[in-house]
């Protein structure tokens, strides 16, 4: 009798425990999603941050734009009637006024209309100098006037043509009635409470801990959300994260630490771990320019690597297969340039693979000779004195463990060769420092450093500032981004043919020439594309994961199954 | 005298044990070359092996053999917690005692200036020297576990010298302190007989638990950019990296979080030994 008893109160808590899982047991819509986070964002203005964690949760709720971009890569139009195109005269045909039409009966979270003039806002906060901006300013600067002839348009004139004019209103659009002076935008009570026009509303934030999320009245999507709250925890312990999951205390997680296979072993029934092309692109950057000289211009050439012929051997020492399939078991895809994804992906094979033969032959004739201790010294090399020890520093960043294995399986492939890597990791802060801080790369001070970089759908300003030869980082132009040193004029005129134009193909051919001289001339190698991984429980439904938004992207459309 | 402390040390069997272990795992280290493996050969498409007769302790994400990696690792974790510790303790004491003994203007002095050290915060203290050792063009110098001893030491001998000073301003009043002092012992004499006998218990617990975080925060200064940079293992920094495959590959934390266990537990039944071989009771009885 005694364990009939037990066998019930078995069944009838794990009938509890089934139905507690999820939104309380209600069948289509309400219910609290809990979201894992591993670290707190300082802000949900995605404009004062460039760390990927305030997109986060601010897409969630502040920053709802004119646009967006689509699971596709394609734009599309939200709080915006439709996008300004030549066909339906948003944009005039020389290419420098674009017409902006808001939607009819539009509210902020705290019910007052949304007009153009919160647009023009928008505008003047990320034009200015002074703003403090640090992300999303792109094409601001090239904007002359704004004329708002009625509440729902905006005229804006462009000094130039400007490709990324779709870009620019895709990540959101402040209020000017509850956020404050533009050049005062790092002090806004708006950044840690904004007034949004996102499906959710924040509605308490307690620091180190969580925020949580509630419903927004006045979301511009008749009856969505569909949920009534999110809720955002912070766990920077990735097994305490998927602790979290298998107790079904949390819906949704950023970035699971474990491998696909072993998550959904884990988690069978409970969550499933999705995949979806990243863009995040694993490279290892050369110093084309003699390092530790005091001399952060490109005049000395390295004394190991400014010959072609050594960084042509680097490239073909690194088992590629194996790292992406073995070592990161096959959680990431082959990338042989920066443009691996996007309208303007170019697939171009590798120039030298997998081919440790032919590394050795290609130091062998560029005049470095195996040592005693194996390895490589010069004797008759282009640049290096005679003696000098094949050996160079392989800077990363901390605490990121793919990046980490990464590196110690480059070091034993590169060892095969004779080449000595030493890894030396500095924090993220030190590594992605600024030319004033003496960051390595900035200053000129490394041999090899090895990140995950990526832009979005408009890489324009990101590629200008990492390949032209005018933006290499010196005293007078400390903010350049060609941490290479890397001079191709061939290069310096596709850049500026791609952000000439707008047409589609012609960027896209213009990026394909950069690729392929990255490919041929070496300033860089690289290894792999993240795909970006999520965990997600099973009884969540009408998600849909995207390259271009983050984890609450699209958060209005969920529900429980 | 030397003869009873050492009699005394080696009746406490567990302590007899504890060097026994120690030193076992001091050689180990040192001979860790006879391993059939490097700690840096990899075989990636034999990762995460359990236990076997190959790889007693597995392999980890780059099919290194774990076994190979604790033994050399133990190089560098028993060098750091062991001299750092000592070091941190040796000046601890030393500061503690005669701010204790002396009291006073010694006292006030010595007792500002722990202060001073337990007010800076740590992090920042080291990024700064991060940032500085890193602006100094001297690799050997930026990964030098001296370096690493050092620092440890540094940031560590405050408490047991707050630790020693409040026990000594309890002793010194004490009426053996006061007869010896009658019998015109001098200070050296009176603190190093009868005062620091007495406090050696206390001290050896926090030299214990001092260890343990030396071997610990050793790899949480290679996330600073100096300290020793992977490849080379270090116990803390396998334990590190396997945190993030603990579903996966749990021995891969259980052998350097074990050997951290075995060395913290030896060094405290090695205290414990030391306490019974120093306690000035039971030294004048057996005189």
């Amino acid at each position: 009798m005694k364990l009939k008893f037990l066998t019930l109160f078995v069944i009838l808590g794990l009938v509890l425990s089934a139905c507690g899982g999820g939104g309380g047991g209600n069948a289509s819509s309400g219910g609290t999603v809990t979201l894992i986070i591993p670290e707190e964002p300082t802000t949900l203005n995605y404009f004062m941050s460039d760390a990927a964690i305030v997109r986060q949760v601010a897409d969630a709720t502040s920053m709802t734009g004119l646009a967006t971009i689509n699971e596709k890569g394609e734009y599309a139009a939200t709080l915006a009637q439709e996008l300004p195109t030549l066909d339906n005269s948003g944009l005039s045909s020389d290419f420098k006024t674009v017409t902006w039409k808001l939607r009819e009966g539009l509210k902020w979270s705290d019910g007052k209309p949304i007009t153009s003039d919160d647009i023009k806002f928008t505008i003047e906060v990320l034009s200015n100098p002074d703003s403090g901006a640090l992300s999303g300013t792109s094409g601001f600067d090239l904007i002359s006037s704004i004329e708002t002839p009625n509440d729902l348009t905006a005229v804006l004139t462009y000094t130039e043509p400007y490709p990324g004019y779709l870009n620019q209103f895709a990540y959101g659009l402040l209020p000017r009635h509850a956020s404050g002076e533009p050049a005062d935008m790092a002090n806004w009570e708006w950044n840690r409470n904004p007034v949004g026009a996102g499906p959710f509303v924040l509605s308490s934030w307690a620091s180190g801990e969580s925020l949580t999320l509630t419903r927004n009245p006045n979301y511009y999507e008749a009856g969505k959300p569909y949920l009534d709250s999110l809720v955002f925890v912070i766990v920077p312990e990735p097994a305490a994260q998927t602790a979290m999951m298998l107790n079904s205390e949390a819906q949704f997680q950023l970035w699971p630490g474990e491998f696909k296979v072993d998550y959904d072993a884990l988690l069978k029934g409970k969550a499933t771990q999705h995949l979806i092309p990243g863009i995040w692109n694993m490279a290892i950057d050369f110093n084309l320019s003699a390092p530790f000289d005091g001399d952060p211009t490109a005049a000395t050439p390295h004394p190991i690597l400014g010959d072609i012929r050594v960084r042509q051997a680097i490239a073909s020492a690194i088992n590629y297969q194996s790292l992406q399939q073995d070592v990161l078991k096959g959680s990431v895809s082959d990338s042989t340039n920066p443009f691996a994804y996007g309208w303007y992906q170019c697939d171009l094979p590798r120039k030298f693979g997998f081919d440790a033969a032919k590394a050795n032959q290609l130091l062998d004739e560029a005049g470095w000779v195996m040592g005693t201790d194996g390895i490589r010294v010069a004797k008759g090399a282009l640049y290096a004195k005679d003696g000098t020890r094949l050996s160079l520093e392989l800077q990363g960043y901390t605490a990121f463990d793919p990046l980490q294995l990464t590196e110690e399986f480059i070091v034993e492939n590169l060892k095969a060769v004779g080449v000595e890597a030493r890894i030396q990791n500095y924090d993220f802060s030190i590594i992605f420092g600024t030319f004033e801080d003496n960051s390595p790369r900035a200053i000129s001070d490394y041999d090899m450093l090895i990140f995950d970089r990526g832009f979005t759908t408009e890489p324009q300003d990101y590629n200008f500032d990492a390949y032209h030869s005018s933006r290499i980082p010196t005293a007078e132009n400390p903010t350049g981004g060609n941490y290479f040193r890397w001079v191709n004029p061939q290069v310096d005129s596709a850049l500026v043919a791609a952000g000439s134009s707008f047409d589609t193909q012609t960027r896209k051919d213009a990026y394909c020439k950069i690729g392929q001289a990255i490919i041929d001339d070496l300033p860089q190698v690289y290894l792999y594309l993240f795909q970006d991984n999520y965990g997600v429980a099973d009884n969540l439904d009408g998600y849909v994961l995207s390259t271009w938004g983050s984890m609450s992207w699209g958060a209005q459309n969920w529900k429980y199954k | 005298m030397a003869r009873v402390i050492l009699r005394r040390f080696f009746k406490h069997k567990l302590a007899g044990i504890a060097i026994a272990v120690l030193v076992f795992l001091v050689f180990a280290s040192a001979f860790a070359f006879t391993t059939p493996y490097s700690p840096t050969d990899q075989e990636p498409t034999n990762s995460f092996q359990k236990s076997n007769m190959d790889h007693f302790f597995g392999t980890d994400e780059l099919g290194r053999d774990v076994f190979t990696r604790i033994l050399y690792g133990g190089r560098v974790s028993l060098t750091v917690g062991l001299l750092s510790t000592f070091l941190s303790i040796a000046l601890g004491v030393l500061i503690g005692a005669l701010s204790g003994y002396f009291g006073g203007g010694i006292d006030s002095i010595l007792m500002r200036i722990t202060d001073a050290f337990l007010t800076f915060p740590t992090i920042f203290v080291l990024i700064i020297l991060g940032a500085f050792l890193r602006e100094q063009q001297v690799p050997w110098l930026k990964n030098s576990v001296l370096i690493v001893i050092i620092i440890i030491a540094a940031l560590s001998w405050m408490w047991p010298a707050r630790l020693v000073r409040g026990l000594f301003l309890v002793l010194r009043e004490r009426d053996f302190v006061t007869a010896s002092r009658a019998l015109g012992g001098s200070s050296s004499h009176i603190i190093i007989q009868h005062v620091l006998p007495n406090c050696i218990g206390p001290i050896v617990v926090s030299g214990t638990l001092q260890m343990a975080s030396a071997i610990i925060t050793e790899s949480g200064l290679s996330y600073l950019g100096f300290g020793v940079q992977p490849p080379t293992p270090t116990w803390g920094s396998i334990l590190a990296t396997a945190q993030n495959q603990v579903f996966r590959a749990p021995w891969i934390a259980f052998y350097p979080g074990l050997m951290i266990f075995i060395t913290v537990m030896a060094i405290n039944y090695i205290g414990d030994g030391l306490r019974d071989a120093f306690d000035p009771y039971v030294i004048h009885i057996e005189k």
